[in-house]
């Protein structure tokens, strides 16, 4: 029995999903997170309830077309989408597993359990406080201390300088000659 | 505060035409690096310091860093040149450095407002030994051996 015919709307694939050859394949990508663990059969599993080999073919020759399969980049792709559809859907189970772990106080980690769901409904506050003292003196600071410097030359009889450009000025015409 | 020595604030004609309209002597005061013009009242600051009583050990640390301040460019002679600073002087500069702070070990704000040209103008006037020290160097520079120019290791003999 194909794991797809247990289900009785087909799921709606990723791209990556759809992109497969054929529903074997997809089956097979499916039957990967349903096998037994990696080590005890997992492709062997998965070639089989895909559809692939005979009825007397050995286990030799369905992990030889598994290890084909697995190799290919289009496998490769659709096992990663689906791994992170599989993800996401974790959560409720993660949840009821920390349920289960919080209403059993004689659990070793119990209080890990407590300390995490409190951290996330609850975060503690980090307060960080950075004071930024710009020092540098203002221009009104700078024109005011060269203002004083000016009035104590001019009290030691310094005279001030010249104004940068001096010059008298007359229009003139525009024709040249 | 703008400063008319330096040509991004005045616009290149404007700082050319005033460059033309200077004297010979400010001039050279105008083609004397800053950090050169920033050296000459904290020398003079120095030598006035010198004249009071102190320590022998501040006096010997003083000396030496009267020393350390002359180089290649600023020489021993010029440091020689220039005379201790006069009380308004020393107001002045107390009044440039209440600008920065004492943590501000590297007085960017004094520097900027000390070789500014009106505020360098007006210590170059009252202590005429600044404007002396350039003109020392001048003198030493055109006394100097022109180089010759160096030739070639692998130029070939005809």
């Amino acid at each position: 029995m194909s794991v797809l015919q247990d289900i009785e709307a087909l799921p709606e694939w990723g791209p990556k999903m759809r992109a497969l050859a054929n529903d074997r394949q997809r089956t097979f990508v499916c039957a990967l997170f349903d096998a037994p663990p990696h080590g005890k059969g997992q492709l062997i599993w998965s070639a089989k309830v895909a559809g692939y080999g005979t009825p007397t073919s050995t286990n030799k020759s369905l992990s030889v077309i598994a290890a084909r399969l697995i190799q290919g980049e289009k496998v490769q792709a659709a096992i990663q989408e689906e791994s992170h559809r599989r993800m996401r859907l974790l959560p409720p189970a993660a949840i009821t597993a920390i349920q289960k772990l919080i209403a059993d106080p004689t659990h070793k980690d119990h209080a890990r359990a407590l300390a995490m769901v409190l951290d996330r409904t609850d975060p503690v506050e980090v307060k960080h406080e950075v004071n930024v003292h710009h020092d540098a003196p203002t221009i009104e600071m700078t024109e005011k201390v060269i203002a004083r410097i000016e009035q104590l030359a001019r009290r030691a009889g310094v005279v001030p300088l010249p104004p940068p450009i001096e010059g008298e000025f007359t229009v003139v015409s525009g024709e040249t000659t | 505060v703008t400063d008319p020595a330096l040509p991004e604030q005045m616009g290149e004609d404007d700082h050319r035409a005033w460059l033309d309209s200077l004297s010979a002597d400010d001039r050279l005061v105008v083609h004397t690096p800053p950090g050169y013009q920033h050296l000459m009242p904290w020398a003079a600051y120095a030598k006035r310091a010198l004249q009071f009583e102190m320590p022998a050990g501040s006096r010997l640390k003083l000396l030496e860093q009267l020393n350390n301040l002359t180089d290649l460019y600023f020489t021993p002679e010029m440091l020689a040149t220039i005379e201790p600073m006069s009380d308004t002087e020393i107001e002045m500069m107390n009044e440039a450095r209440s600008l920065d702070r004492e943590e501000h070990r590297l007085g960017q704000a004094c520097f900027m407002v000390l070789t500014s040209w009106r505020v360098f103008g007006h210590f170059r006037r009252l202590n005429p030994s600044y404007l002396a020290a350039i003109k020392l160097r001048e003198r030493m520079m055109a006394a100097a051996k022109p180089r010759r120019p160096r030739q070639s290791i692998n130029r070939r003999k005809p």
